[in-house]
């Protein structure tokens, strides 16, 4: 019996190290799989908030996860800087490479929550001709549009006419919602910024 | 050496024959120079206007676009615009980007043919343009509606 039992222990010591082994295999394997779910602490992608774009579908900044993304911005009745930063942005995307251009996703937000209507937008999309694939012209309630401003770092407030004072600022955020890039104003070119992007774009999707 | 009275009279009689001829050479080099041409940018909102609105150039001539007042753009009707072909065909595309009181941008014509432009902040407020180029337009008639 005594002779048994040193059998056993000694059994015991010997599987320990290899089930020590399993489980630490185990949990780098479950570790591998969460790192594709979870957020980068500084990742936008982690926002809840539901967008409504200019189709009357429903997204949210997580649907991103895994590709780049430009977001700019905006409302539709501005008549001062905002269509030229929508302009901005598509001379942004159209000097894009094209082999990689149809990847690139862009989400314009309004932040006139009370006129951009999906419908509303989606005048706006199809009369700047941006109505296209991989192109969100999208709104929000209110405190999430507020949000997404801090974050981005736009400065916006509503004016007793109903029009906005605002940044003028298109962010590329990368695979993991980080902040990548921003470029500020209305002003200057844009191809040093086209060919940063396109070469982040590159390295993200590879 | 003297001159009589004649010779003297034979040469102010060729400076007068003369100088129509040369007159008339000198407008048409002057006439076939490139010219330019100034369009003023005003307005803020719903008076934004490009001034005067039709013009005639010829090709090779620049138009000059001073922007008195407002953010403004100067943007061809052109597909790189994402809008329907409003320039010659073969013309470059042309968008000036933001520009603000005290700037100014120049266009140069290279083609015959009509010249569609608007201003992409106030174009549905009308704030269109048009240049009409045609290598028979003299200087005379190179400015203005």
């Amino acid at each position: 019996m005594q002779y048994l039992k040193r059998i056993f222990l000694l059994l015991g010591l010997l599987l320990m190290p290899l089930l020590a082994l399993s489980q630490h295999k185990m949990t780098m394997d479950d570790a591998g799989l969460d790192a594709a779910k979870t957020y980068h602490a500084e990742s936008l992608y982690h926002m809840n908030a539901e967008w409504a774009n200019q189709n009357g579908e429903t997204i949210q900044l997580a649907d991103y996860l895994g590709q780049p993304l430009v977001l700019v911005m905006f409302y539709g009745r501005c008549t001062g800087t905002c269509p030229v930063l929508i302009q901005r942005t598509w001379k942004l995307y159209s000097g894009i490479d094209v082999d990689i251009r149809d990847r690139v996703q862009v989400l314009a937000v309004s932040f006139d929550y009370k006129n951009d209507t999906p419908q509303a937008l989606k005048e706006y999309a199809e009369h700047e001709q941006l109505d296209i694939p991989g192109w969100n012209f999208v709104t929000a309630q209110q405190s999430d549009i507020r949000e997404l401003a801090m974050l981005l770092g736009v400065q916006y407030r509503e004016r007793s006419d109903g029009h906005f004072e605002h940044s003028n600022l298109i962010t590329v955020l990368d695979a993991q919602g980080k902040i990548l890039l921003r470029s500020e104003g209305i002003k200057g070119g844009l191809s040093d910024t086209a060919t940063t992007i396109e070469e982040l774009f590159k390295s993200d999707l590879q | 050496m003297t001159y009589d009275r004649f010779h003297i009279t034979v040469f102010i009689l060729l400076i007068i024959a003369v100088r129509p001829v040369t007159g008339m050479v000198y407008g048409c080099l002057q006439n076939n120079l490139p010219d330019t041409v100034t369009v003023k940018v005003l307005g803020t909102d719903a008076d934004a206007r490009f001034e005067p609105n039709v013009i005639q150039v010829r090709p090779g001539d620049t138009v000059r676009f001073e922007v008195k007042e407002g953010m403004h753009t100067v943007t061809a009707y052109h597909p790189d615009n994402r809008r329907e072909l409003g320039i010659p065909e073969g013309a470059e595309s042309f968008d000036s980007g933001a520009l603000t009181a005290g700037d100014t941008w120049f266009l140069t014509i290279t083609h015959s043919g009509e010249y569609n432009y608007f201003c992409m902040p106030h174009e549905l407020m009308g704030h269109v343009g048009k240049i009409i180029s045609d290598k028979m337009f003299s200087n005379d008639t190179s400015t203005i509606f």
